[in-house]
């Protein structure tokens, strides 16, 4: 056969990708990021991964999303098989226990190579991060709760904004007008992840209780009595027996359930709790402007959780210096442009103007203190919340009294320390 | 001039080999799959159920406990309660109510009007929409359309003057179970229904007519001949659908995460807690052993009755 110029083009131009593909693929980068909020709230951080796309065509990143209540199993699964995302989202408290395993990277070598932004002392929350001195996660968001409310509401009923428990109890009686506006609402379900957890420990720590603590070095014990825990239970159900909550709560299980974010914006709930996210995502669809203010005083001091995210590397990546890369994209202040979240970095959340509307959340930010003494402990943080959310369901659906269910929660608790300990 | 028969040929001793393993080579495949994804790891879930593990540890080797994670289990008095959740109201009660729904629907379904009509295809797929439903989306459709307050349940009955407040149906104690229980029922009726409808087709016209003749009146001729001949279809349905009930972890857990407090909480759902909640796959491991115990004792009895019967 004859070789015409044409032929020897085509020849040449085959030849050409041939050898230039592998070349390309080599040069180019491709991670995966998984996160799991939801995606109804992530069109921010969306962006900003389109931006760095963009801007770094050598490491292209795809987001994945994961429903959070999997994330956590799912990871424990894939790693040890050699597989999962290069780069992960994770609560604060995952990151020991996942450490602990081997399912992180360690971020010592790659902190000292190139420091995220304006140091690593800069972060919050950092001790969450860190198992035997070693670093494992960085913080990226940090998040609290604040009470939210709608004003006009209140004003109208001539109350005035709840400032310690005992007046969130009268102030929900009195704004639980019977049309269907009820004073307080919050997430009673039972699930294992159940918001009920949260404002079980703002009650419980604002009144000089904490469920475990460490009484002397090595020595944990379960410190809430029963008297303590039965008064937190009776406290929540009261709302439901004074008909100031429907009891179709008893089954809402996430903040972010419609039943919330969309009974404050309509006027069904005059009151609830919620962190920052979650609070705009009700602001946006509220017929009625929204405040937030304190989380209420208990006999000892005001308390809520310091929460938030952090941001992990797969052991098993084959590119880390390009997911540190990444990782310290999304620590940058750059990315919270667009990334609708409370930075973990002082100097990042100082540079930061909040509306009038979220100074609940900056308020209670300084008060705010971490799990740390619950990951600590020898039981499992999930297997706490676990019990709590069931049980205070028990009392919430009659089930069992406020005496029996704190009983269950005591003695559960004592037999999980005792299979921590072992 | 006739021909003497001859002998076949002497078979090469390969030939006669392959003959031999031709059966074995055939079924390999299917028993290669069978091994690679359910007896394997079938074989893994108990060897873990005899480990402690946590799912952190999942790549390791736990430590071997014996069967301490089974003395557990079965000491445990929520184990009790699950157990009876999960054999009266989850799985009798909706296999039941399948039984007999079902029986009575393919009955109506199989009327000769329908055929008359050529309406049959039409109330075929219409039986079969809840099936083709994924579980959860039934779920959250019937979540929705139970709920207290904006839930069309409640609106038609407040409408109807029979209540005055919403109930929140999967809330209360009273009232869950049953809400469950039309959520699986809905989605799981339309198998009993087509099956049991495919076998009247399949009974022979004559069958009847001849009874007719003899004097036999409907009644008759639906408990003398129709249930006897659906009797063996009635065997397998009954078996499918009890093991699959007795497993099934989605409706509860989509629907109640087994609450309120532990009021729903079955067999399935307290494996997944232990497993994935408190971490514990060993444990967890053992609640889906005495699982699959139980059935495999069902599963013995039933095939021993049906047999002995034959």
């Amino acid at each position: 056969m004859k070789m015409t110029p044409w032929r020897h083009a085509a020849l040449m131009t085959t030849c050409l990708v041939a050898l230039a593909t592998p070349a390309y693929a080599q040069d180019q980068v491709s991670l995966v990021f998984r996160q799991f909020d939801p995606p109804t709230e992530t069109a921010g951080l969306q962006e900003a991964i389109n931006a760095w796309n963009a801007s770094n065509p050598n490491i292209q990143v795809r987001m994945e999303t994961m429903a959070g209540g999997d994330t956590l199993a799912q990871l424990a699964r894939e790693v040890p098989a050699g597989a999962g995302p290069d780069i992960q989202h994770m609560a604060f408290v995952w990151t020991r226990d996942l450490a602990r395993s081997n399912l992180l990277l360690e971020l010592g070598p790659l902190i000292e190579a190139e420091a995220p932004g304006a140091g690593i002392d800069d972060f919050l929350a950092l001790e969450l991060a860190t198992l035997d001195d070693k670093i494992y996660g960085m913080p990226w968001s940090a998040d609290t709760f604040a009470m939210a409310y709608r004003p006009d509401l209140l004003e109208a009923a001539g109350v005035a904004l709840p400032d310690t428990w005992e007046e969130l109890a009268t102030a929900a009686e009195a704004l639980s007008v019977g049309n269907g506006q009820f004073g307080l609402c919050f997430p009673a379900g039972s699930s294992p992840d159940s918001g009920m957890w949260t404002l079980v420990n703002y009650y419980l720590w604002s009144n000089g209780a904490t469920l475990v603590d460490e009484t002397s070095p090595g020595t944990w014990e379960v410190v809430a009595t029963a008297e303590d825990i039965a008064g937190a239970m009776t406290y929540f159900n009261n709302f439901f027996a004074s008909g100031s909550a429907p009891e179709s709560l008893i089954t809402v299980n996430s903040w972010g359930d419609p039943e919330l974010i969309g009974g404050l914006g309509r006027g069904d709930c005059a009151i609830t709790f919620f962190p920052p996210q979650t609070f705009r995502a009700a602001q946006a669809q509220s017929e009625m402007p929204l405040l937030t203010g304190l989380i209420p005083a208990g006999s000892e001091k005001r308390i809520s959780h310091l929460g938030g995210r952090a941001l992990g590397i797969n052991p098993n990546t084959k590119h880390p210096e390009e997911a540190w890369a990444f990782v310290r994209y999304l620590l940058s202040p750059e990315t919270f442009k667009t990334y609708n979240q409370y930075p973990a970095q002082n100097s990042v959340l100082d540079a930061l103007d909040f509306p009038e509307n979220e100074q609940g959340f900056v308020q209670m930010l300084p008060l705010a203190q971490t799990f740390e003494r619950y990951i600590s402990s020898p039981i499992a943080v999930s297997s706490m919340t676990g019990l709590i959310n069931r049980e205070f369901g028990a009392v919430f659906s009659g089930q069992r009294s406020p005496e029996e269910a704190s009983q269950v929660v005591l003695d559960e608790l004592q037999t999980l320390l005792q299979r921590g300990k072992s | 001039m006739s021909v003497l028969p001859t002998s076949a040929p002497a078979e090469e001793p390969a030939q006669v080999l392959g003959k031999k393993l031709e059966p074995y080579l055939l079924v390999l495949p299917a028993m290669l799959i069978l091994a690679f994804f359910f007896a394997g790891p079938a074989v893994y879930n108990i060897a873990l159920a005899f480990q402690e593990l946590s799912l952190f540890d999942l790549g390791r080797e736990g430590t071997w406990v014996g069967f301490d994670n089974f003395a557990e289990v079965l000491t445990d008095p929520s184990t009790g309660q699950s157990l009876i959740n999960t054999t009266l109201w989850l799985t009798i009660v909706t296999v039941v109510l399948r039984l007999i729904l079902g029986l009575g629907l393919a009955l109506l379904l199989n009327a000769s009007v329908f055929s008359r009509w050529k309406l049959g295809w039409l109330v075929r797929s219409l039986i079969l929409i809840p099936w083709v439903t994924p579980p959860v989306v039934a779920v959250a459709a019937w979540k929705w359309l139970l709920d207290a307050r904006y839930g069309v349940v409640n609106q038609a009955l407040m409408g109807l003057g029979l209540i005055e407040q919403g109930i929140p149906f999967l809330a209360r104690t009273s009232t869950v179970w049953g809400a469950i229980e039309t959520m699986l029922v809905w989605r799981e009726l339309p198998f009993v229904v087509i099956t049991i409808l495919a076998a009247l087709q399949s009974i022979p016209s004559e069958l009847r007519e001849a009874a007719r003749i003899d004097g036999a009146n409907e009644f008759q001729i639906q408990t003398r001949i129709v249930l006897p001949l659906l009797k063996p279809v009635l065997a397998v349905i009954t078996l499918l659908t009890t093991i699959w009930t007795f497993n099934n972890f989605v409706y509860v857990w989509l629907a109640t995460r087994g609450g309120p407090g532990d009021y729903t909480q079955v067999l399935a759902t307290q494996m997944y807690t232990t497993s994935f909640v408190d971490y514990r796959m060993g444990a967890g491991a053992a609640v889906g052993v005495v699982m699959s115990l139980i059935m495999f004792a069902f599963a013995l009895i039933y095939f021993f009755v049906i047999f002995r019967e034959k």
